[in-house]
């Protein structure tokens, strides 16, 4: 983590979510960028390719899986976590088959910050190895 | 026995003919031509004495004396007819009686002779000579006149003077007289009306006696047919009333039992008997508020509904439906009747129901709001989380220190600063709060998943354990109660079937229902604190129940209706977010398909009790 930074694609359409995820990755060194919708992020991934993304669901227009489903057409190498507001919210089938896409679905509020870190960091560690 | 030679008698003789006394009548027989005669009239018939005597005796005992008389003189008036035609086809009168008595002594019937006759005075002495009706009676030894003759001489006086005539006989062979006299005279007399008398003076013979007795016998009978048969239908009826699970009491106008089924026994403890004649209020105290509506029912002929009322029975509260017919009958009202239903376990489903509905209602909006309350949430909440970070945790991060040293302030002196201001405390209490509302909206949502996992087998008394144990560890300060001083009294039925149910959230409803006797303990300062956890299979509800008992302060009527409600507390501000039995209530109900009830009065501690159905 020292020699070589990560990178974070944060993608939410709430603000203060948004900042607070922004806030925390950058105090861990972090480096981080953000988008409010799918589309925005699709964009951003035309121009960078960070090692991870963290996907809300309910998205202003395409939802969090779309993105995820459009982001992976181009079988680009990055890590997916979602993180949802919605209770009823379960990983599609297809996206759980997916490498990059992490099991492990955080509900807001993450009231442990430090969690989503250490999942960020262990699934772009499998990536890696694979 | 004497023998009247007839005066007329002819003595003619045959050589081809003999003659022969067959039963005292002389008769010629003609062995020529094998025929008979008497009187030179063909004799086809005979009877013989002995055999009319033996018929004519056993007809007496049957029938009397007087009702055979009477018989034989109506018969005796059956041929008046028939000897009226061999009379009058003579000149006179004397002449066609004297004609005919040749053929009826020939018949065997004696000698019949007119000795008198006065038309202006309407009156005939008629005579007969050897009668048979006199000599049979002799023989049998009862006289009781000749009635056949009687009747004969009747019915020819009726002929003679063209009015209603009778016979009266003066004179019996049978008494030794020399003859059988008769007078006759007109009469208004008649063999039915004197048959009639007979009947009137309770003469009854052997005859009469069996068709009476017959008659008895037969409408004993029905009667007891109809007896048995409204026997049967009381019968069925007061089944039908006795089979009726309501109280079913009738009342007369004064409010007098008139009718006690077999509910209204066990309720009072009040047998039928007992009951009958006594005011109702006397009996039955619990109705005496009743009254007046009874009367009122009585009064208008109106039906009267009381629904839900509540009563108190052995501590227990009760609901029950009072209804009040008016018996209504063609002459009017005969009284009430009264029913009493025992509505309880309706009123207390009606009541689990709309707490259901109300859970249910919350879970709805529950899912709805959490999506709109966890983001903003989440906006709080992690915010505050980075703040707490770069504020008192991981002061030392390298932006902190660049920021600090741009600042031109050391970040020892920020933090002492934000330590003096009590600022990490500050972002605590945010945290401490969001994560409050986080699980307020968890636990609400729960209300909303219906849970549909598998539901493995499990066995409750290892649960209840594992519960127990979980319990005292959880030792909070800041609710200020110690599990470990709780005495716990085990009652577990042997070998309790394992019951299907999700192991987590049943445990959760044990830990929450412990947790909350514990703090109810625990803030009223009972002495001598203590949990029965008790377990058993209820077979024929196909139930396991279990129930947790505290010693505590108990609730009044009130909160116990309330208790499984959304939000209701009876915790401080801030210590319960009300949702815990409501909660444990909806995994058992809803989840599981068992039921949650709880048991309290003031004072004397709670008792919450739980079933879960044995098989899915």
């Amino acid at each position: 983590m020292s020699e070589s930074r990560k990178s974070v694609l944060i993608v939410d359409d709430e603000a203060s979510i948004r900042q607070s995820f922004t806030d925390y990755f950058e105090d861990r060194l972090w480096r981080t960028s953000w988008a409010e919708s799918g589309e925005q992020a699709l964009e951003i991934l035309e121009k960078e390719s960070p090692d991870a993304t963290i996907v809300d669901i309910r998205l202003g227009g395409m939802d969090g899986d779309t993105f995820i489903r459009e982001a992976c057409r181009n079988n680009c190498k990055m890590v997916f976590v979602i993180c949802t507001g919605s209770p009823e919210y379960i990983i599609p089938a297809d996206l759980q088959k997916m490498n990059g896409v992490s099991h492990h679905l955080f509900r807001k509020p993450v009231t442990d910050m430090d969690e989503i870190e250490k999942e960020l960091l262990r699934s772009i560690q499998n990536i890696d190895m694979d | 026995m004497k023998y009247m030679e007839p005066e007329h008698y002819g003595h003619t003789m045959n050589k081809k003919i003999f003659r022969k006394k067959i039963d005292r009548v002389d008769i010629k027989w003609n062995v020529e031509t094998g025929c008979c005669t008497y009187n030179d009239a063909p004799v086809v018939t005979m009877w013989l004495l002995s055999t009319y005597k033996g018929l004519m005796e056993s007809m007496r005992q049957m029938v009397g004396k007087k009702r055979l008389h009477l018989a034989l003189q109506k018969e005796g008036r059956e041929s008046v007819e028939d000897d009226w035609r061999i009379i009058a086809q003579y000149e006179t009168l004397d002449e066609g009686v004297r004609r005919h008595a040749d053929l009826a002594a020939l018949g065997g019937w004696g000698r019949n002779e007119l000795v008198k006759i006065d038309y202006q005075k309407q009156a005939i002495i008629f005579r007969n000579y050897n009668s048979v009706e006199g000599r049979y009676q002799e023989d049998i030894g009862g006289c009781y006149g000749s009635g056949l003759m009687a009747g004969k001489f009747a019915g020819w006086g009726e002929k003679i003077f063209h009015v209603p005539c009778w016979a009266r006989q003066t004179q019996y062979i049978a008494h030794g007289d020399v003859y059988d006299e008769f007078h006759v005279f007109p009469s208004s007399k008649t063999i039915e009306a004197e048959l009639d008398g007979l009947l009137q003076t309770d003469e009854a013979t052997r005859a009469d006696m069996a068709v009476a007795i017959k008659r008895l016998n037969d409408e004993i009978g029905e009667r007891k047919m109809a007896e048995e048969e409204l026997r049967r239908l009381r019968n069925y009826l007061s089944n039908i009333i006795n089979s009726m699970p309501s109280v079913l009491v009738g009342v007369d106008l004064n409010g007098k039992v008139t009718q006690w089924n077999k509910k209204a026994e066990e309720t009072t403890g009040v047998t039928a008997n007992a009951a009958q004649g006594y005011t109702l209020s006397e009996v039955f105290p619990r109705m005496a508020p009743e009254m007046e509506k009874i009367s009122e029912s009585i009064r208008t002929k109106k039906i009267s509904h009381e629904r839900k009322k509540l009563s108190h029975l052995k501590n227990e509260t009760c609901y029950e439906d009072v209804t009040i017919y008016p018996l209504i009958t063609n002459s009017g009202v005969e009284g009430a009747v009264i029913r009493i239903d025992d509505v309880t376990d309706k009123v207390r489903m009606e009541e689990l129901m709309i707490q259901n509905e109300k859970m249910l209602s919350i879970g709805g909006l529950a899912a709805g709001m959490a999506h709109e309350i966890n983001n903003p949430l989440a906006g709080m909440m992690q915010t505050a989380s980075v703040m707490a970070n770069r504020l008192s945790e991981n002061r030392n991060i390298p932006a902190n220190l660049k920021a600090a040293e741009e600042a031109n302030i050391s970040i020892e002196a920020i933090g002492d600063f934000m330590d003096a201001r009590g600022i990490p405390r500050m972002i605590n209490s945010i945290s401490e709060s969001g994560r409050r509302v986080a699980d307020i909206v968890d636990n609400m949502l729960s209300f909303a998943r219906k849970s549909e996992s598998i539901k493995l087998s499990h066995k409750l008394d290892g649960l209840l354990d594992k519960t127990i144990e979980l319990a005292a560890t959880d030792y909070d300060l800041k609710k200020h109660y110690d599990f470990k001083t709780i005495t716990i009294q085990k009652e577990y039925e042997d070998n309790l079937p394992a019951v299907p149910c999700e192991r987590a959230k049943i445990q959760q409803v044990l830990l929450n229902l412990l947790r909350n006797g514990a703090q109810a303990m625990q803030e009223s300062r009972t002495k001598k604190p203590r949990f029965i956890v008790r377990t058993r299979c209820e077979k024929s509800r196909k139930m396991l129940r279990i129930e947790i008992e505290d010693n505590g302060p108990g609730m009044d009527e009130d909160i116990c209706k309330r208790v499984f409600e959304p939000f209701f507390t009876t915790k401080m501000e801030g210590v319960g977010s009300g949702l815990g039995l409501s909660l444990s209530y909806f995994i058992i109900v809803e989840n599981h398909g068992g039921e949650m009830a709880v048991e309290s009065s003031l004072g004397f501690g709670a008792k919450f009790i739980i079933r879960l159905p044995l098989e899915v």
